[in-house]
């Protein structure tokens, strides 16, 4: 059985190559992770992806035994959107208001993000691109929910080219910055994507 | 932790209107969507800790805001 070394590896690399293998045709195979996230990742990706996992404890990490369940792989979309928010979801935010109107969009967005640590399905990932960056970094209204959030366990990722155009680099409060491989592998990962 | 309350607006221009007052003034606040126990209808509120209520609701007094308040 193909056995997979995912252990040290950054997130989303054990999702992406857990996906490579199934895609690739592979019916049952071994996953070795090191960390609690991507167990939880690939877990989430599992359900998503009609697939079963086992996990059982090794020394220092964890053996993740994939079984893709049986039926066709065109079975697989239509139940997609079924499962959207307790699969892997991804909040594509590009902007700080919702919307045009610039007074109302900021109210709507932060009564959104204020919102989110308490929804019962929360993304699995929020990315900030563009204007999006100033609801990440300082004088930000929303700083204590995206934390909230971050301890959550839920990615917070911002585009480090809008924090430099902005000059917002030195300012960032919560999460990581983020490129654009990273952008694309996430919206081409597998997970829903929804843009605010 | 201190206690917190909601102030609830007649319209969404207050709740604009009473944000900017308090952001002025340094006073924390949070947008939250009106509780469900309170309205059904979608509209937004403003978080207030109970440390600094007293002076917030001051200044949307003086503000001419129409407003209620409630705790969360």
């Amino acid at each position: 059985m193909k056995t997979i070394d995912a252990r040290g590896l950054a997130c989303p690399e054990p999702v992406l190559l857990t996906k490579r293998s199934i895609d690739d045709g592979e019916k049952e195979f071994e996953v070795l992770v090191d960390s609690e996230i991507p167990k939880e990742n690939i877990r989430k990706f599992c359900y998503s992806y009609n697939c079963d996992m086992e996990v059982s404890t090794t020394t220092g990490g964890w053996k993740l035994l994939i079984r893709k369940k049986d039926g066709c792989n065109s079975c697989d979309e239509p139940q997609a959107p079924k499962q959207a928010l307790s699969s892997c979801t991804t909040f594509l935010i590009t902007c700080n208001k919702i919307g045009t109107n610039d007074e109302l969009g900021k109210i709507l967005i932060e009564g959104f993000i204020n919102t989110l640590p308490s929804a019962t399905n929360k993304p699995s990932r929020i990315i900030f691109l563009n204007e999006g960056v100033f609801l990440t970094t300082e004088n930000s209204p929303v700083l204590n929910s995206l934390k909230k959030l971050l301890e959550h366990g839920i990615e917070i990722k911002s585009c480090g080219t809008c924090l430099d155009f902005y000059q917002l680099k030195d300012k960032l409060q919560v999460g990581t910055t983020t490129n654009m491989y990273d952008t694309i592998e996430a919206l081409t990962s597998g997970d829903v994507i929804i843009k605010i | 932790m201190s206690a917190e309350f909601f102030i609830i607006f007649q319209s969404t221009h207050d709740v604009i209107k009473a944000k900017k007052a308090l952001q002025k003034a340094y006073i924390a606040h949070e947008i939250i969507p009106t509780p469900k126990k309170v309205s059904a209808e979608c509209g937004m509120s403003l978080k207030i800790e109970k440390t600094v209520l007293d002076q917030a609701l001051e200044i949307l007094r003086l503000k001419g805001v129409l407003f209620r308040i409630d705790l969360l």
